[in-house]
Order: C-alpha cells, then sequence, then structure tokens
C-alpha cells in the first residue's frame, strides 16, 4: 500500500477521467490502510507467538533460545484426565449458548415488531439490552446474591409456588443451565436489535398483500418475516458456530467454585489456571492453537452450510 | 498508621483482567521479543566452593539494634536534613540506575510526588549520590505476568524484584550478576541481621552453585495461622475459653444457632477453600505442605490427619455450623458475617479480621480475642507457615556497573523504616498522618521477621506499667501507645481502635499469638522450597483441582471414602512423580549445604 512520489508523478500523464476516477480509489485504499497495520499488529502478528506452543517457553530465553519440543505440549495436554470432562462442558455449555442466543433474541424480535406503539417498543428494546454493557464481574456479584438458596429472590419466589430451594451455583445439576441462562438473559437484548434491523428491510407490500389474502399475524410472520429474515439467521448462526469452543470465559471465572468443576469447569478456564496462574505458557499456547484449528474447521464448515442451504456468500 | 506490612486479607478479587491482560501479553510480547532474542543459553553455574557458615552467622549487635524501641537521646530530634546528608561512599559524580516498581492502589501522593520521585528517591540521590529511574510501574496483581513479558523482550533494568522461577530462568540465561562478593563487602550489619532474621532457608534459597545470586526480600514471620473466637458469645453459652480443639468444637456447637455459624469457611483468592488451616492445624493436617514422613518428604494433604479433619468438618456442616453455601460465597461475604456478627469462630494470621471495628461499633458488648491453633490430643499443634519467608529476589542485571548501590539503598531502608528516629523522619518517610503508606513510594525493601510482634511486646510492657516513660520511644511506638491507651484507661475507644487491640497489641490479640509461635517454636514449615519441579509446574493444576473438588465435596456430605479415591487419584495423575522429584530435590539442597 506504499505511495511512491514517482507513481503520483506518472498519474498526471493519464486522461483527465479515468485519473479523477482512480485517486477516488487511491483515496479510499489509503484509508484502509490504519486499519490493515492494526490487524497485521495486533491480529497477525501474534500469530508468530504460537510458536511457543512447540516450545518449552522460558521468558528469559526468549523464542531464540527456548527448547523446541515438538508435539510434546499437545501430548501433555491431551494426556490430562481433565482434559476430556472440560471439552465436553465447553462444547456443551456453548452449544446450549448458541441455540438459546438464536432463538430467545428471535423469538423478541418477532414479537416487538408486533407492538404499534413506538416508546413501547424503544422502551423494551433499551431495557433489554442494558445488560450487555455490564461485566460478568459485576453482573456475578448480583447473580450470587439473587440465586443463594438461603436468601436469594429467585428461591424465596420459587418457595411462594412450594419449590425447594435450588442451589443454581453449586448443583453440578443445575450449573450450566445457570450459566446458558445467565448469559442468554445478559446478551439477548442486544442480538434483537440486530433482527429487528432485518425485519425493517423486508418490503412492507408483501405484507398488505398478504393481509388482502386473509393471512393471520402468525401466518405472515411464518410466510414473510422470517424468509425474509433468513439470511441474516443464517449468518448470525454460521457467525456463533465459531464460538463453540468458547463457553465464556469471564463469566464461568466469576460464577464458578470447586464444587461445581465437574459440570462448570470449561477449557478456557482450565488454561487460566493451568497457564495463567502456574505460568505454563507453551502448553496455554498449544490449547490455543488447538482451539483456533477447531474454530477454523467449524467456520469453514459452517460457511459452506450457509451457502448450499441459503445462498450466502461473503467472497 | 498503616506500618503494618502484612499481605491484606482483602484478595478476594477474581482477577480475570489479569489474566486478559497476560493473555494479550502472550500473543503480542513474544514476537516483539523475539526479534531481539536473548542472550546465549549459559551452562548451569558449576557448584563453586560454596560459601562458608560465616556467611548465614547472624551479626550479633546488629539483631539488638534492631529489636531495640528506644531511641538514643542524641538522635530524637534528628531533622530531614540530617537524615538525608550526604553519607560516607557516596557517589561522585552521581550514578543512575533503572528499576521497574509495583504501584499500591491506595497510596495518594504528597502534592507534586509520583512514584517516579518522592521523598525515597531524592533521599537516594542527596545521601548516595543514586538516582533511580523507575521505567515502568504496575499494579502488584500484574506484577509475574508484566515482569515476565519484560524478561521475554531481554530489556532488563538495572535490578528488579524477581519470582523464585523467574531468578531459576535468569540464572540459567545467565542474564544476571553474581552478588557474593557485593553482598560480602556491602552489607551492612543490620540488612545482614534483618536478612538472617528470617531464619537462614532465605539466604540459602538465593544461593546457587555456591554463588549469591540475588537478595531474598524476606517477609514477616509473624503471619501463621490462628484464630479469632467470640469471648461475649462464650460467656453467654457458659463457655470458658476453649484451650483444646475439642473444647472449640464445643463453642462452635453453642455457638450455632437460626443464622448463626460456629465456623467461618471462606474461599482463597482462587476460589478453593480458605481460612480452614487453622482448623486442619488442630488434627495435625496441613493443607499445601510437603512434611517430613518417615524421613522423607510427603504432601500433607494427602495424609490419614486430613481425612480425620474432614470427617468433622462434614459432621460440623450436617448440624449446620458451617454456613450451607461456604463453597460459593466471596471472601468479602464472610467478612461482612463476621462483622454482622453472624460467626463465632474465624481464621486470622496476625492481624485482627476485616469487620471487627463494623462488628464493636454495632455491638458495644462483643468482645474478640485470639487462640493460638488447638490440638486435637495431647500433642501440641502447630501452625502452618511457608518456608523461606521470602517476597522475592532482588536480581541485579548482569553487567550493571554498581550492584553495591542495592545494599547502599537497603541499609538505608532499614535505617529508615525500623530505625526511625525521630518524628520529623517519620513523617517524612513513612506516614505523615494523611499519607499513612509513603514508605511505599520506596524503591527497594526487606522486611523484618518479627517487627510488629516486638512493637506489641515494647506496646504491652508500656501499657501495664503506670509510670511509662514513652518520650524516649520510636514514634510507631508512640502512635500506638496514644491511640490505644484509653482502653487502659478506662476510656471510650471506637471500631478501629478495637479493631487494632484485637488485631495488634491487646493483651490477647493475633499479635500475642504469633509471639507465642516465635517462642515455642510452634510453626510447621514447607519443607520444599525449591522452584516447582518439572511434574510439579505441569501437574499442579489438575492436583489442585481434584482436592479443592474433594474437600469441597466431601464437607458437603459426600461419602468420606471419596477422600480415599482422591489419594489414590492424586498419587496416579502426578503425585507419586512429584514426590520422588521432591525428595530429590532435598537430596540436592542436602549436598549443597
Amino acid at each position: 500500500m506504499t505511495e511512491s512520489p514517482a507513481e503520483a508523478g506518472e498519474q498526471v500523464a493519464t486522461p483527465p477521467r479515468r485519473r479523477k476516477r482512480r485517486t477516488n480509489a487511491r483515496a479510499l485504499h489509503l484509508m484502509l490502510v490504519p486499519g490493515i497495520l492494526v490487524v497485521l499488529v495486533y491480529e497477525y502478528g501474534p500469530i508468530l507467538g504460537t510458536v511457543m506452543a512447540f516450545q518449552d517457553y522460558l521468558p528469559a530465553f526468549g523464542f531464540l533460545n527456548s527448547e523446541w519440543v515438538g508435539l510434546e505440549n499437545f501430548r501433555f495436554v491431551l494426556s490430562l484426565p481433565d482434559t476430556w470432562e472440560v471439552v465436553w462442558n465447553t462444547v456443551s455449555i456453548a452449544s446450549m449458548k448458541i441455540v438459546a442466543g438464536l432463538i430467545a433474541p428471535l423469538a423478541t424480535a418477532l414479537l416487538i415488531n408486533e407492538v404499534g406503539k413506538k416508546y413501547f417498543r424503544r422502551g423494551v428494546q433499551t431495557i433489554i439490552y442494558l445488560p450487555h454493557f455490564l461485566s460478568w464481574v459485576i453482573l456475578g456479584g448480583v447473580l450470587i446474591e439473587i440465586l443463594s438458596p438461603t436468601f436469594g429472590i429467585v428461591n424465596q419466589f420459587l418457595g411462594l409456588f412450594g419449590v425447594e430451594p435450588i442451589y443454581f451455583l453449586g448443583d453440578n445439576s443445575w450449573f450450566p443451565a445457570t450459566l446458558v441462562g445467565s448469559d442468554t438473559w445478559k446478551e439477548f437484548g442486544f442480538t434483537t436489535v440486530v433482527y429487528l434491523a432485518a425485519i425493517v428491510t423486508i418490503d412492507p407490500t408483501l405484507y398488505e398483500v398478504a393481509s388482502v389474502d386473509g393471512a393471520g399475524k402468525l401466518r405472515q410472520a411464518w410466510h414473510i418475516t422470517l424468509p425474509g429474515m433468513m439470511p441474516v439467521i443464517v449468518l448470525m448462526a454460521t457467525l456463533s458456530l465459531g464460538n463453540v469452543l468458547n463457553a465464556g470465559f469471564e463469566q464461568v471465572l466469576v460464577l464458578y467454585s470447586p464444587q461445581v468443576y465437574d459440570s462448570g469447569d470449561i477449557i478456557d478456564t482450565f488454561v487460566y489456571r493451568m497457564g495463567l496462574i502456574d505460568f505454563q505458557y507453551s502448553a496455554a499456547a498449544a490449547v490455543g492453537l488447538f482451539k483456533s484449528m477447531v474454530a477454523l474447521v467449524l467456520i469453514s464448515t459452517s460457511y459452506y452450510l450457509a451457502y448450499r442451504f441459503a445462498k450466502y456468500r461473503i467472497f | 498508621m498503616g506500618q503494618d506490612s502484612e499481605r491484606s486479607g482483602r484478595i478476594g478479587r477474581r482477577g480475570f483482567l489479569k489474566g486478559v491482560s497476560v493473555a494479550a501479553g502472550i500473543g503480542l510480547a513474544p514476537w516483539l521479543a523475539a526479534a531481539c532474542g536473548n542472550g546465549p543459553k549459559a551452562a548451569p553455574t558449576k557448584a563453586g566452593a560454596g560459601l562458608d557458615a560465616a556467611f548465614f552467622e547472624r551479626p550479633d549487635g546488629a539483631i539488638k539494634d534492631l529489636s531495640l524501641d528506644q531511641v538514643p537521646a542524641a538522635q530524637q530530634k534528628t531533622s530531614y536534613e540530617q537524615w538525608v546528608a550526604r553519607a560516607e561512599g557516596a557517589y561522585d559524580p552521581p550514578i543512575k540506575l533503572t528499576t521497574v516498581a509495583q504501584t499500591s492502589p491506595v497510596t495518594k501522593y504528597p502534592k507534586g510526588d509520583t512514584l517516579a520521585k518522592n521523598v525515597w528517591t531524592r533521599a537516594y540521590e542527596s545521601r548516595y549520590g543514586i538516582s533511580v529511574e523507575t521505567k515502568w510501574s504496575v499494579d502488584q496483581s500484574q506484577w509475574e505476568q508484566r515482569t515476565n513479558l519484560m524478561i521475554g523482550s531481554g530489556d532488563l533494568p538495572d535490578f528488579f524484584l524477581a519470582s523464585q522461577s523467574q531468578l531459576d530462568q535468569l540464572i540459567r540465561a545467565d542474564l544476571i550478576a553474581d552478588l557474593t562478593a557485593t553482598y560480602k563487602d556491602h552489607a551492612t550489619d543490620q540488612v545482614r541481621a534483618t536478612i538472617l532474621e528470617a531464619g537462614p532457608t532465605a539466604l540459602e534459597s538465593a544461593v546457587y552453585g555456591g554463588k549469591l545470586m540475588a537478595i531474598p526480600f524476606v517477609e514477616q514471620n509473624e503471619t501463621a495461622p490462628h484464630w479469632f473466637i467470640r469471648k461475649d458469645l462464650l460467656d453467654k453459652a457458659g463457655l470458658g475459653v476453649p484451650k483444646t480443639m475439642r473444647e472449640l468444637l464445643d463453642a462452635c456447637a453453642a455457638f450455632t444457632s437460626n443464622g448463626t455459624y460456629g465456623l467461618a469457611v471462606g474461599p482463597s483468592p482462587n476460589q478453593d477453600l480458605g481460612y480452614l488451616q487453622a482448623f486442619f492445624n488442630g488434627y495435625h493436617a496441613y493443607r499445601g505442605l510437603w512434611i517430613e514422613k518417615d524421613g522423607k518428604l510427603a504432601y500433607s494433604s494427602v495424609q490419614p490427619e486430613m481425612r480425620a479433619a474432614l470427617e468433622q468438618l462434614q459432621r460440623m456442616y450436617k448440624a449446620k455450623q458451617i454456613h450451607p453455601e461456604f463453597g460459593t460465597r466471596t471472601e468479602e461475604q464472610v467478612f461482612e458475617d463476621w462483622a454482622n456478627g453472624k460467626v463465632g469462630l474465624i481464621q486470622g494470621r496476625g492481624s485482627g479480621p476485616n469487620g471487627t471495628d463494623i462488628l464493636k461499633t454495632n455491638n458495644p458488648k462483643a468482645e474478640v480475642v485470639a487462640l493460638p491453633v488447638l490440638s486435637m490430643d495431647g500433642e501440641p499443634a502447630k501452625a502452618q507457615v511457608d518456608q523461606p519467608n521470602v517476597r522475592g529476589y532482588w536480581v541485579v542485571r548482569k553487567g550493571a556497573e554498581h550492584p553495591e548501590a542495592l545494599l547502599k539503598m537497603l541499609d538505608f531502608w532499614v535505617s529508615t523504616f525500623y530505625l526511625t528516629p525521630s518524628d520529623e523522619v517519620q513523617a517524612a518517610f513513612i506516614s505523615d498522618g494523611e499519607e499513612p503508606n509513603l514508605w511505599t513510594l520506596n524503591k527497594i525493601a526487606l522486611y523484618r521477621a518479627y517487627k510488629n510482634t516486638d512493637v506489641h511486646n515494647t506496646l504491652t510492657k508500656l501499657l501495664d506499667s503506670k509510670s511509662a516513660d514513652v518520650a524516649s520511644y520510636r514514634p510507631e511506638v508512640r502512635f500506638w501507645y496514644d491511640y490505644l491507651k484509653p482502653a487502659f484507661t478506662g476510656g471510650k475507644i471506637d471500631g478501629y481502635q478495637y479493631r487494632s487491640l484485637v488485631g495488634y497489641y491487646g493483651p490477647n490479640s493475633g499479635r500475642a499469638v504469633q509471639d507465642l509461635y516465635r517462642k515455642q517454636d510452634l510453626y510447621m514449615p514447607d519443607g520444599f522450597f525449591g522452584v516447582p519441579t518439572a511434574t510439579m509446574s505441569r501437574r499442579q493444576a489438575s492436583l489442585d483441582k481434584i482436592e479443592a473438588e474433594t474437600f469441597t465435596k466431601v464437607i458437603q456430605g459426600s461419602p468420606i471414602a471419596e477422600f480415599d479415591t482422591f489419594v489414590k487419584e492424586w498419587k496416579s495423575v502426578g503425585g507419586d512423580q512429584v514426590t520422588r522429584e521432591v525428595n530429590e530435590w532435598r537430596e540436592q539442597q542436602r549436598a549443597r549445604r
């Protein structure tokens, strides 16, 4: 993307009309430079750091002098007894989150779309996407308080219906559900906005025609709104598939405890304890690389599927 | 006044930010650093002639000076100017030293001062001609990651505080200087006495192949676990102050009623069970230590004593003597319970638990006393401590011109922090009344093993005697004397004064217990204090995980057989291998002496 003075000089010789168009494009391309630089430095640069996955990396020796160990780090990680439990937890929690994170906002968007009063729609939209901006550290504290079996408001409410107190954060059978529920609650408002935007792009005449044909609200939603939104739904699903190994590091770290390691310990939290508390950089990098490879395969697959079934493609 | 340098009890932040910053660091720094590369890999230093026994001997006179709380009359009016006047052996022309620093979130700087330029740096400059430049500073929680990145980049300052594993790497990579001669020639008696007060292992742990490779940042020894119990609740239940673990358990049962719990159990910083060491120690069980067994080192958490302690905790949990949600509660919530009088018994580490001030303010009848760890049988119980008591290691970059400057600064630190002669010096360097943490601005430090306990002893004597001549004592003693005097003369005191009384300086305070531990040597030290062994560093996360999981579940009612399963699993997952390595380490350690 460098532009030498010599090239700029040559441009003078080109015919006026063509030159004008080219300069415009050039200005636009120049505007890309900072962005590309940022991506190169912060996204591509660190890729070089993954060499430590194949080394016994020690900071004092750096990359050039750390010992090369081949695939030893991967072998080590796979040999850990926790690995499969942790991978299973990650995949199951992440899948549930992906499904819930698709359905909840979609349903909400369809419902909000049917509300006539503008101020009400705006109000609901704002309120439901607010939690998105709170960090898990804050929400974690709140959740621990309200989900407590002895004094939490949720269990007191359930108690009114004769439900025995549920230890949401300390019971292995409830913990994943609590994670999925709270994550969906935090994020669904934000995703709803995307779906609402998709609904706006649907041609209103379609609805008029449908109502002339006698279709009720449900039929309209089923035959017009949903098909109209399909590309966006497929896109969101595709994008979220890349996250199948991301079950939410911050959230789990804030909410879990040793008694729910069985069902709640995920790859990221285990790596955090192993890699960043015990400073096992190489092993942590190996897991990170492994996660990236799986994500690459998943995204490629889902991209292909999106093309097959929804004719959606970026390139 | 805050001269209490003990680690704060509130560490409960879950610190994922820490993780995020490292994660970013792992990604970015290496390739920046890779370009620079680091020095050639040196063979580990060959065992040298070794350091003679005299090297590890405490200079006799100096330690007496250190524990002396009275100031010679000639020094009582020392002014700031006199204190920082040019010393013998000052550098001319002045030299420059670079370092990196930890920030303290609570410190507010006096007008115009910064972490880089403050009363301490000015003193080093005027007294010794040493100008200290701080290249960067970072919050304590990010310290190890940040220094790792720095080491990775190969851009070392003249001196800095390294962790044990960093020290090990730095030596192997041949990046730091041998300080043997520097220490022999330049360490003053008071510096040597301070380091050796922590026991010989502190200095020994910095000796590699017969060379002293770092100055250990020795820590207080006075932070061993013990109990704080509610005396008023004991009186109400008609019980005396417990003398044995059994009586302590009876007290717990008596304290328990609807909404009040006998024993406070909380999470430690990494969400594992904390506040139970004193309990385990009563059963001669120790959490996470390497103890002597049949002539070998063995891991304490897998011993039968631990099984018995857990069984008892399980019974107490069933009897509702422990908070039903202890596994998911935060450390702050535990302190809240204490403050609200919902707990009768809580573990402390020398200072009084957070919330004692609120407890006393809200409930003037509340009375707290400190107890040492109590034994289950006739054999005296010992309190578990980390050994050696080292917070880190001061290392000097290889090729730095003036390693001895470090020892001049350390000498000034010991003189100023521990032997402050006058109020003016105290106000300038340590605490001026408005900012109690001026002393945290210094660039290099050592902590005396028993300073606070010594202050406690002096104060107890002073407060007991009817006609104390307080004027000749050091500022710290005088401050506490004035602050706590009302408590001994029948005056009214507020919650904060009460907390100091309970934690530090009263007759039944935590410090009194620490003094008892010291006098009767009731410590159970960690037998392993080397760099984590190969298997240990690889498997620690897995081993800790099953341990925490099992302990929590057993307390909550899982069959005690799970403990036996845990022991088997622990051994097969790497525990046996770690045990072998730890014992190999000990053989080498013995050979090194």
